[in-house]
Order: C-alpha cells, then sequence, then structure tokens
C-alpha cells in the first residue's frame, strides 16, 4: 500500500519555522548584523567624517598653493579681438539690432527691432531678385499653355532673355504647344525648337 | 558696491554684448580661472585653455537667465575646459613632476627649471619653495575626480552644493571625495615631513 503521509510529511517539515533555511534569515543572524548599527562598516561610513573641516590642512593647503603662470603678453587684447571685437554678431548688433541702433528717417528716431531687421532683409534680398529676374527674363511672358490659342502673339526668349521670336501663333503651333506637358511655357529656344 | 552684484551688472551688460563689461568680466574671474586650470590640468596651454573658457563664456553669455548664477556657471566652463584638455595625453604627461631632488637647490619638473637665488632677499626661502613644490605633488598624485573636487574647495572655497553643481555629482559624493582628498594629501604631506 502507497504511504502517501509520510511523502507530505517530508515536506512540511523541510520548511517547519526553526529549520535551518529559516534561521538562516534570522535577525541576529550573520548576515543581518553585518549591517548592525555600531558595526565596523557603518562607522566607516559615517556621515560626520565626511563633513568635518581640516582647518590645518586648508591653511597649509592655501599659504603654499602652487605657482600660477603669468598670463602671456597681449592674452587680454588676444582674447577680447577673438570673442566681442571680432564678432560678426557684435557688428551686426551695433550696426542694425543693439540697443543704441537707430536708422534715421527724417529726423526721427526709429529703433528697428530683430524682426524688423530680418523684414527690411527679406523685403530688400526680394526686390534684388526680381531687380535681377527682370532685367534677364523681363520681357518674357510665361504663360499656361492650355490657355494658348490661335491668334495670340507668342515671345520666345532665349537664355538671355533677347526675345528672338514674336509671331501670331496658328492653329499647328496652337496643337503643339497644348502637347508640350510642361504646365507653364519656358520661353526659351529649347521650347522653339519644340515646335 | 559688493562683488556679487558687480559680478551681476557685468554679466547683464556682457550678455548685451558690452565690450567694456566683458573685459571687465574677464580682469574680473580670469585669475580664477588660470589658478584653477593650472592646478586641475597643469601650466603647460594655460594661454590656450584660459582662451577657450572666455570664448565658450562669451558664447554662452546670451543663455544665462540669471546672472547670479555667473560664477558656479563659469565654474562649470572651467572645468569642462579642463575635462576636454585631459584627453589630450601631453597635457596629462606634463602635469607630472619628475626628478625632484628636496636635498638640491633646484628642482626639474616638466615644465621647466624651479630654482631659487640663495643671494636675492626677496627670493622665497628653501622651505617655501619644497612646501609649494610638495602641494604639487600631492595634488598630481590625486585621483583625478578627487583632484579637482579638492582645488574647488580648498583654493577657490567654493561650497559643497556649488561644487556639486560644477562637477555634475550629488553634494554627498562630493564630501566623500573631499574626505578621501584631504586623507590623501595628508599623507602625503606627512610623508614628505610636513605635519599641517
Amino acid at each position: 500500500m502507497k504511504d502517501e503521509t509520510r511523502f507530505v510529511d517530508k515536506n512540511i517539515k523541510d520548511r517547519h519555522v526553526g529549520d535551518r533555511h529559516v534561521g538562516d534569515r534570522h535577525v541576529g543572524d550573520r548576515h543581518v548584523g553585518d549591517r548592525h548599527v555600531g558595526d565596523r562598516h557603518v562607522e566607516d561610513r559615517h556621515v560626520e567624517d565626511w563633513n568635518c573641516e581640516d582647518e590645518e590642512l586648508s591653511d597649509f593647503l592655501r599659504a603654499n598653493a602652487p605657482d600660477v603662470p603669468r598670463a602671456g603678453r597681449n592674452l587680454e587684447d588676444k582674447i577680447m579681438r577673438l570673442t566681442v571685437q571680432n564678432s560678426w554678431r557684435t557688428k551686426f548688433r551695433s550696426i542694425i539690432l543693439g540697443g543704441k541702433a537707430q536708422l534715421w528717417f527724417g529726423g526721427e528716431g526709429f529703433h528697428l527691432g530683430v524682426w524688423g531687421a530680418v523684414f527690411v532683409s527679406v523685403v530688400v534680398m526680394a526686390a534684388l531678385v526680381f531687380a535681377f529676374a527682370g532685367n534677364k527674363y523681363g520681357e518674357v511672358r510665361y504663360g499656361d499653355v492650355s490657355e494658348v490659342a490661335p491668334g495670340q502673339v507668342a515671345k520666345i526668349a532665349d537664355v538671355s532673355g533677347n526675345i528672338v521670336v514674336e509671331e501670331e501663333i496658328d492653329e499647328f503651333m496652337t496643337e503643339t504647344m497644348h502637347g508640350i506637358e510642361q504646365k507653364y511655357v519656358v520661353a526659351v529656344n529649347d521650347v522653339f525648337d519644340d515646335f | 558696491m559688493s562683488l556679487a552684484e558687480d559680478t551681476v551688472r557685468l554679466v547683464s551688460c556682457a550678455s548685451k554684448r558690452d565690450e567694456e563689461s566683458f573685459r571687465a568680466l574677464y580682469r574680473m574671474y580670469a585669475p580664477k580661472a588660470r589658478g584653477t586650470l593650472s592646478r586641475m590640468v597643469g601650466s603647460s596651454h594655460l594661454d590656450d585653455l584660459v582662451q577657450e573658457v572666455f570664448v565658450r563664456v562669451w558664447k554662452g553669455l546670451s543663455k544665462i537667465k540669471d546672472p547670479q548664477a555667473f560664477p558656479t556657471w563659469f565654474y562649470r566652463v572651467v572645468w569642462n575646459v579642463a575635462m576636454d584638455a585631459r584627453k589630450n595625453a601631453a597635457i596629462l604627461r606634463s602635469r607630472e613632476v619628475t626628478e625632484t631632488d628636496f636635498g638640491n637647490e633646484t628642482f626639474e619638473t616638466e615644465n621647466g627649471r624651479v630654482g631659487f637665488d640663495v643671494e636675492d632677499p626677496n627670493a622665497m626661502s628653501f622651505s617655501k619653495i619644497t612646501a609649494k613644490l610638495c602641494v604639487e605633488k600631492a595634488l598630481a598624485a590625486l585621483e583625478k575626480d578627487c583632484r579637482d573636487v579638492l582645488v574647488l574647495a580648498e583654493f577657490e572655497q567654493l561650497s559643497m552644493d556649488e561644487i556639486a553643481a560644477i562637477v555634475g555629482v550629488p553634494s554627498g559624493t562630493v564630501k566623500s571625495r573631499l574626505f578621501r582628498a584631504r586623507a590623501d594629501v595628508r599623507n602625503f604631506l606627512n610623508s614628505k615631513g610636513f605635519v599641517p
């Protein structure tokens, strides 16, 4: 007959309070005791030790601090040149953005802020670009190909902006231009050659 | 006007790119940067390192929101420059003092020859020079982390919290490093016959 009772008993015994396994972690055991207040480990790391000042040592160190070599000749001027005086931002600010920067219109002081300066710069740049583009392609018409119709006058220029063809377009040219997949006619010789 | 107020005023003006304020700030803080850098990484290339510090200060000035925090921020910049300099092996080697003979009247380091003239009444005493060299050697012998903390605490006389903010470690770590550094320096000095 199978003795199941013995099997159960053995398991319970192994885990009984007071057994070896439980006892290993009992308060007062070696493991716990290692971290007990008053032990060597705790004393070694006592907070007051870290905070204590060593005034004698401090005085000695300060009195006998290693000498610091003197600065090289003109180091100050060199650093100033590298930073303040040579800074493009400083120059920019001193001209336009800084506290003293003012643009004078009709005798009235007008302080131009950062965004004002940016706006003016953008407008000026855009004007220059358009002026340049206008000079180059000023006479060129960029039109929607789909709107090209017989009877209209087509102006076709070369890359320099010189009008090389200016004539009324007929049915054949209209159909050709409608066949071009580009949305806009770029009025250069290449386009003309495609006709 | 106190030093702190003066610093705040100069930082405020210099952050607006005022040249004279930045120059005054340089004159006020350059000696601190020189002293700290020379004790952390040695005297070689010191001018270059100071220059690097002030170039970084110039670039970062406009980002400072609270001018009162400038001193701590400044030392943080100095410490960062020192960290970068340490990556250069040549600078590290130059820090090492070699062949120091305390029995002679002259001492030689890799930085150059240090000596004194016994006929010169203005010259430092023998014991003073020896003590300075000893302190320099003691600093050089420390671990870098401990040395930085000791330099900032003893020579720049910064508080634990300030050093913690500069070095980027907890205040407790600063205390333990300082404790260790002081113990090592004291042991070194004692071994050379100095009893501070």
